[in-house]
């Protein structure tokens, strides 16, 4: 019977949307697995979500127990957690507002009831926000049929990393490229990495310098990328566990949330132009393509890439002449922002203070990288850097509540204790780094130390710059005790070794103890 | 022996146990009218997966009252559950019109079983909360119960949420099993 056989491809179909990244939690609660459909916004929730819809008379299928039809499925591709979550919880801030845990069903009947009946978080915006994030979506909104705007995608690809394997699957053919970006994003350097790249998704989509299309095939390096970076997420498990609550904070960073857009764009400008400058010589002169760079740098051309092959599938070439010139248009408008967008949220006008280490620290370094060892490593060097970007942040974060000081500190384990410390201590400690490191046979130590070291003057020039409260609390409680014993002895790949100690007095949540487990880290 | 003695002493003062389905498309409201009549609440249900049983003892009747779950792909099971049943409570979402269609379909399907020959139909048309809410006359016509024949059949219109209508329903069950309708 063929409806039988349309049943089972329907089934099939669905199945598959499952396993796209942000259908594998439940868009409410964000329980894994969801094995409900909500028909009235097409979004996958969990069972309790499922029935607190059905309270408020939507309706709701199980995707196993219940038959959809060909228009079922067709909405359900075209919608899809992602969808709903731009249209739904677009004003929602997945950073300062936590998604209801489900055990809670009062919680979530408050919040389906805001989200779908109220539409709160729908609509809700100041005017000159609005304006900005209008001319933001309508950029890219041709890609309108993709289920997911890129950074979604990568938060979601993010909190699921270690399964981005699975997605291989057609129902857009987009995935395969958004899969690679995961994976690239899961790399051990995650969290800095995702606090920048949230930064240039979202940049990404309202200011994009050309450089990044004209420089490389998107193809070529998507991929390489992903190779480079797979052992990486292999050992880097426990990472993406600790970096699931964090990806929600990007997510937030990558939502709607006009005001962190606009602060990112703020510095982008600047970032921007000498990462470009950089970035462009670097990939000049070493053509096999330092993995640092590219990967710190690839979430950056990556983005536009995904969003290009969404829209202009075959075409790269193509594809990146059109979006080049609307980015040179939204570089443009990028500046506009950056003056007077930023001073409206106060609340986070320290962010791009924060930010700009991680952002410009790449970039700093890269002068003195060598050549090939990057290619093979690079991402372990950017490891260290972005911890220690990381590290930074918790201390300076106001804007970051709970659960990303979670994260940094989580990710700035062991290494990051370090990067906190003034620039005094440095010298020694690069220089004992260097040995620790070369007990890692995967590590390059020189330049990735060297690297670090760099960094380390970077960020305390910024930092002092910076009008940081934070600051002082942060470094004293560090800094003092387990500094300056640790470095001489064993400093910063300590943590990988030793993963128990210091951690532990950081934060001592699991996932972090398996770092030592990370060749690596 | 024993038995027999239970049957004459409940036959004598009216005690009688009913076993009973309650079937319905998914979404209709099954469950929480299952509860709705045990406890006397409106409980957060989830969409059902297999049954939940409960015994309701009213009228001096005690119900036992099978709720099962009503998504498509597991309304085949539902005959698993058909042997020895002595009335049904199908239950319809007045406000989902869209399915009546299907809910008629699986409806008179259920009625052609064998072992529910001799079952009495007590039908809900429930949520009768909701606007747009199709009344019991218009379920009537949409199921098309008058097709109905050589059985006894009522429909009641119910709101599960407000407790409308529900042991209305059960008493006119109640006193059709008593009767020897089931």
């Amino acid at each position: 019977m063929s409806s039988k056989k349309e049943e089972e491809r329907n089934e099939k179909i669905i199945r598959g949307l499952l396993k796209l990244p942000p259908n594998r939690n439940c868009i409410n609660c964000n329980s894994l697995g969801p094995q409900y459909v909500c028909t009235n916004f097409w979004t996958f929730v969990c069972t309790i979500c499922s029935g607190i819809h059905r309270e408020f008379t939507h309706r709701v299928k199980s995707v196993s127990m219940s038959k959809f039809t060909l228009k079922e499925v067709e909405a359900l591709q075209k919608g899809g957690n992602q969808r709903s979550r731009e249209i739904f919880l677009k004003d929602w801030d997945l950073q300062r507002m936590m998604l209801p845990d489900n055990s809670n069903t009062e919680k979530i009947r408050e919040f389906i009831k805001h989200v779908y009946v109220d539409k709160k978080f729908a609509e809700r915006m100041s005017t000159e926000s609005l304006k900005n994030h209008e001319d933001h979506r309508r950029s890219r909104s041709y890609h309108s049929y993709s289920q997911s705007p890129v950074y979604d995608n990568q938060y979601d690809e993010r909190r699921n990393g270690k399964k981005y394997g699975m997605l291989t699957r057609k129902p857009g053919s987009d995935r395969g490229y958004e899969v690679k970006i995961s994976s690239i994003l899961h790399s051990p350097d995650q969290l800095p990495k995702q606090m920048h790249e949230a930064k240039y998704t979202n940049k990404m989509a309202v200011a994009v310098s050309p450089f990044k299309f004209g420089r490389n095939s998107p193809n070529f390096l998507d991929d390489q990328d992903a190779k480079s970076n797979v052992h990486q997420d292999l050992n880097g498990i426990p990472r993406m566990l600790r970096t699931a609550s964090s990806s929600s904070c990007i997510g937030s960073f990558a939502s709607e949330s006009i005001s962190l857009r606009s602060v990112n764009s703020a510095n982008f400008t600047d970032t921007s132009t000498e990462h470009k400058h950089l970035s462009r010589t670097r990939s000049a002169e070493i053509p096999a393509a330092s993995s640092l760079i590219r990967s710190s740098s690839t979430s950056i051309y990556l983005v536009p890439t995904v969003d290009l092959f969404t829209e202009i599938t075959p075409q790269p070439s193509s594809a990146n002449s059109v979006s080049q010139k609307f980015l040179k248009d939204r570089v443009s408008e990028n500046d506009q922002w950056a003056t007077f967008d930023t001073p409206n949220h106060t609340e986070y006008a320290t962010l791009p203070n924060d930010i700009h280490p991680f952002v410009s620290a790449p970039w700093h370094v890269s002068p003195n990288e060598t050549s090939q060892p990057w290619n093979a490593f690079g991402d372990d060097i950017e490891s260290s850097n972005h911890s220690l970007f990381l590290h930074n942040a918790p201390f300076s974060n106001p804007y970051a509540e709970i659960k990303v000081k979670e994260d940094h500190v989580e990710n700035g384990f062991g290494t990051s204790v370090v990067p906190s410390v003034s620039s005094s201590i440095l010298p020694s400690m690069v220089n004992t780094a260097w040995e620790r490191k070369s007990t890692n046979p995967f590590e390059l130590p020189y330049t990735s130390e060297l690297e670090s070291d760099y960094e380390f003057f970077d960020m305390n020039d910024l930092r002092a710059a910076l009008p940081n409260p934070y600051t002082s609390m942060g470094l004293p409680g560090g800094f003092p005790e387990p500094w300056i014993p640790q470095n001489s002895t064993t400093p910063f790949i300590s943590p990988g070794q030793l993963p128990g100690q210091q951690l532990m007095n950081i934060h001592s949540q699991a996932p972090v103890a398996s770092v030592g487990g990370n060749p690596f880290a | 022996m024993g038995i027999l003695f239970t049957r004459m002493l409940s036959s004598i003062f009216g005690n009688r146990e009913a076993r009973i389905l309650v079937l319905g498309l998914d979404n209709a409201g099954k469950t929480t009218i299952l509860y709705r009549l045990q406890m006397g609440e409106v409980v957060s249900t989830i969409p059902t997966i297999g049954f939940n049983v409960e015994t309701v003892q009213y009228n001096n009747i005690k119900f036992q009252v099978w709720d099962l779950g009503g998504q498509t792909s597991i309304r085949p099971y539902w005959r698993c559950y058909f042997p020895n049943t002595q009335a049904i409570i199908y239950v319809v979402d007045s406000s989902d019109t869209d399915r009546l269609v299907t809910a008629k379909e699986e409806f008179h399907a259920i009625l052609e079983e064998d072992e529910l020959k001799g079952a009495v139909v007590l039908v809900y048309a429930n949520k009768q909360d909701l606007p747009g809410a199709l009344d019991d006359a218009a379920i009537t016509e949409a199921l098309e119960l008058h097709k109905i024949k050589s059985r006894q059949w009522a429909i009641f219109k119910a709101s599960a949420i407000k407790g409308e209508g529900l042991f209305e329903g059960l008493d006119w069950l109640s006193n059709t099993l008593k009767s020897g309708g089931g």
